[in-house]
């Protein structure tokens, strides 16, 4: 089972747009997952165990674990490459 | 006109548990979705307001006697709980003129960008719900839908406008090309911030590229940890208020936990109506992809985006207790700061932009923002209530607000509870705003040639 942290400002809005790309993409790969949405300050409080990180933004901690910004997924402009990015991490 | 009227009331005495989800079912249809998801989405939204309703009995059984007793003994004035702008945007989308907001905002949008008179293409209709509070607050002053809308409407073509202007700004400092921020909360943090920087500017010069680089230490701080989760913040709120207003130990850890219990279950809730917006998102992101793709275009985002920048996320930390300072010091302020500190770092992110990532300069601008968010959610403290009470989301004789209205909302407002002659006063600012940016857009290089 891989875990996906996906972080915005709040946790509501932009990450749950964030959250469905991720769903929709992985979903058809057949690899299991978790998602757990939450705002960039408590990503700490999530991280453990986490496979990847998809961010609103740019983070400027290391985390230890692969970051990606799920942007892609908002404005549908290079949604692709990120969906490549997500399985390479996630094939590991 | 008459038939319209009547339509329209008796879709909002329907309640808006029943009426959103019919509204938001319609605008789904519209944007081409098929019935079903439509429906889906229509409900889904409704459930989320079900669920809110549901958790806003924390506040009605525990925070408001707090809020009041704080009144009655300490002479402290701060009567009206900040619900945090995931609640307010809750109300402002399930009141009529709300569920209209989407799509009219996003005809705005496409007028805007087929005259020449934007360059954002505004995806982000989440943030439509600024629009939509305008809007609703206009509605429940004046009672007069035409009104309401040209109100909606002015904010909406107004950060357009400042999401276009300062798009190179944001752009440069985020690294993020292509974006604009044409949102509600954070167009006017960033005029704010670029005032409060022109303002230091007289006095101090220099220091730009001194960032504060060394978040990764402030936010492993076990300590910082513990006050950014907004459930700690509740619990430690709800305590010491109800502690300091005599409740018994008992009785404030019991309100520290329901306080906890509104942080954390509160936000899950709007996103349940969040995710029944996702299709409609999805539907509009198309229909303009359609007509408005190129590089041409900047693309509006929420300004969630930009709160990685280090000096966003630690300035955001150190103004959660300043807030709470500024609230209680602040002349005239009303609003009890809850909901909303856990949002410090939208403004923050939006006040970093025009300081160019100097800390003391960011923190500085933030306060500012906080200050007009403190007297923003005093001057629409009652009508904030009023509009809750309207869709049932809020009870009658409540006293509830946010730290998430702003000056804009305020200047809108105003303007618009002058009756008629606020109407024609919107109408030729809309008209000014179009005309003076026209001319601006019209002046941008295209971006294949700038780079």
């Amino acid at each position: 089972m891989k875990r996906v942290v996906i972080a915005c400002g709040s946790g509501i809005a932009t990450s749950t747009i964030m959250d469905d790309g991720v769903r929709t993409f992985l979903d058809t790969t057949g690899i299991k997952y978790t998602t757990v949405q939450c705002n960039i300050l408590e990503i700490g409080n999530y991280v453990e165990g986490a496979d990847v990180i998809v961010s609103s933004t740019k983070l400027s901690t290391d985390y230890g674990v692969p970051t990606v910004t799920g942007t892609a997924y908002i404005t549908g402009i290079g949604e692709e490459e990120l969906n490549k990015k997500l399985l390479e991490i996630l094939s590991k | 006109m008459e038939i319209l009227l009547g339509i329209l009331n008796f879709i909002s005495n329907l309640g808006s548990t029943v009426m959103v989800p019919v509204m938001i079912t319609i605008v789904g249809l519209v944007l081409g979705l098929d019935f079903f998801r439509a429906l889906k989405a229509g409900m889904t939204v409704g459930i989320g307001l079900i669920g809110i309703n549901l958790v806003m009995n924390l506040v009605w059984n525990y925070m408001t006697p707090v809020a009041n007793a704080l009144v009655e003994i300490f002479n402290l004035n701060l009567r009206y709980i900040d619900m945090g702008w995931s609640y307010v945007s809750a109300v402002a989308f399930s009141t009529t003129v709300g569920t209209f907001v989407i799509p009219f905002c996003l005809l705005i949008n496409i007028v805007m960008l087929v005259i020449k008179a934007t360059k954002t293409v505004d995806i982000d209709i989440w943030n439509y719900w600024h629009c939509a509070f305008t809007g609703s607050c206009v509605y429940v002053t004046t009672q007069n839908y035409a009104i309401a809308f040209m109100a909606a409407g002015l904010h909406f073509v107004a950060t357009l406008v400042i999401g276009d202007r300062f798009a190179k700004m944001v752009q440069e400092e985020m690294d993020l090309p292509g974006i604009s921020l044409p949102h509600g909360s954070a167009a006017p943090a960033l005029v704010i911030g670029w005032l409060a920087n022109k303002f230091l500017d007289l006095f101090f010069k220099g220091g730009e590229g001194k960032e504060n680089k060394n978040t990764g230490s402030i936010a492993a701080n076990p300590f910082i940890r513990f006050i950014s989760d907004p459930m700690m913040v509740g619990l430690i709120l709800g305590t010491v208020l109800a502690l300091v207003v005599g409740s018994g130990v008992a009785g404030s850890l019991q309100t520290g936990m329901a306080m906890a219990a509104l942080m954390f279950l509160l936000p899950r809730m709007v996103k349940v109506l969040m995710e029944g917006l996702l299709p409609l998102s999805g539907a509009a992101k198309k229909t303009m992809a359609k007509r408005f793709s190129g590089q041409e275009f900047y693309i509006g985002m929420d300004s969630a985006v930009c709160l990685g920048h280090p000096t966003a996320l630690s300035t955001s930390l150190v103004l959660i207790p300043l807030t709470l300072v500024i609230a209680m010091i602040l002349p005239g302020n009303t609003v009890l700061p809850l909901g909303d500190l856990a949002s410090t770092a939208y403004y923050t992110a939006m006040t970093t932009i025009p300081s160019r990532g100097r800390f003391g300069r960011t923190l500085f601008g933030a306060c500012i923002v906080q200050a007009l968010a403190c007297y923003a959610g005093t001057y629409f403290a009652d009508v904030t209530t009023a509009v809750a009470v309207s869709t049932g989301l809020a009870e009658a004789g409540s006293t509830i607000s946010s730290l998430s209205a702003t000056w804009m909302d305020i200047v809108v407002h105003f303007i618009a509870r002058q009756g008629w002659l606020g109407f024609g006063i919107m109408a030729a600012l809309v008209i000014a705003l179009v005309l003076w940016h026209r001319t601006w857009v019209a002046k941008q290089p295209a971006v294949t040639e700038a780079e």
